[in-house]
């Protein structure tokens, strides 16, 4: 393994380790946070169906 | 959601279920990160049908379509929240309805299955998403390994949780 392959290697474990860390703070938030959360990812996930022009289900309707 | 939650306790309170508890992946965006779901999964008992009929779901869809919440497709739309209601269907899902925890969601009541119990689901239900799911919960929070340990003995999942524990490499 070369140098460059070396440190390639650690930027991409750094990458990663702060992604998980990132997972783990979120797991930490206030339910009520982590469901507007959801709605958020379920109005991306319509929009990406959209696009692509496949179907797509509505994001929830919070009060 | 929280309107959503005082009808499944309306629910509760009323008979027409004797318990419930929420399960999928939205009991797993309570105890892990958020995850991406379009229902919200409940699992409930019925009360014994006096007349020693199956248990069905009727009732239940009756009582709420006379608060105007409607069964559309595999889902009943309450207060905006899509809600699939699964008869608790086989013993490990029964204990884990029996067993489910209250937690709070803003100032309403919910029960959620167990952590372990959730992960035992997610085990025997064995789908891709489900396995993908379980070792993201696992990085993020710590089971009680007693309780789980039970779980998967009881329920018979230990060569099914060795072979995931395995793939997965996870200790």
């Amino acid at each position: 393994m070369t140098e460059r392959d070396t440190r390639i290697r650690q930027l991409v474990q750094t990458a990663l380790a702060a992604k998980a860390e990132r997972r783990r703070e979120l797991a930490r938030l206030p339910i009520e946070d982590k469901v507007r959360i959801v709605v958020e990812l379920q109005r991306l996930a319509a929009e990406a169906r959209r696009a692509m022009g496949r179907p797509a289900r509505e994001p929830w309707v919070l009060a | 959601m929280e309107g959503t939650l005082r009808v499944l306790n309306r629910l509760l309170d009323e008979g027409v279920v004797s318990r419930y508890a929420i399960g999928g992946g939205m009991a797993a965006t309570f105890y892990a990160e958020p995850f991406l779901t379009y229902d919200l999964d409940v699992f409930v008992l019925l009360p014994e049908a006096a007349d020693g009929l199956l248990l069905s779901l009727s009732p239940l869809y009756d009582r709420l379509a006379r608060d105007g919440y409607r069964a559309e497709k595999e889902y009943v739309l309450i207060e905006g929240v899509p809600v699939q209601f699964l008869v608790a269907y086989n013993p490990l899902v029964e204990e884990a309805v029996e067993q489910a925890i209250e937690v709070r969601y803003g100032a309403t009541a919910a029960r959620v299955v167990r952590l372990e119990h959730l992960l035992a689901i997610m085990l025997q239900t064995g789908r891709a998403k489900d396995r993908e799911r379980l070792a993201a919960i696992l990085d993020q929070v710590a089971p009680d390994q007693a309780a789980l340990d039970g779980i998967v003995s009881r329920h018979g999942l230990r060569e099914r949780w060795n072979l995931w524990k395995q793939r997965y490499d996870h200790d």
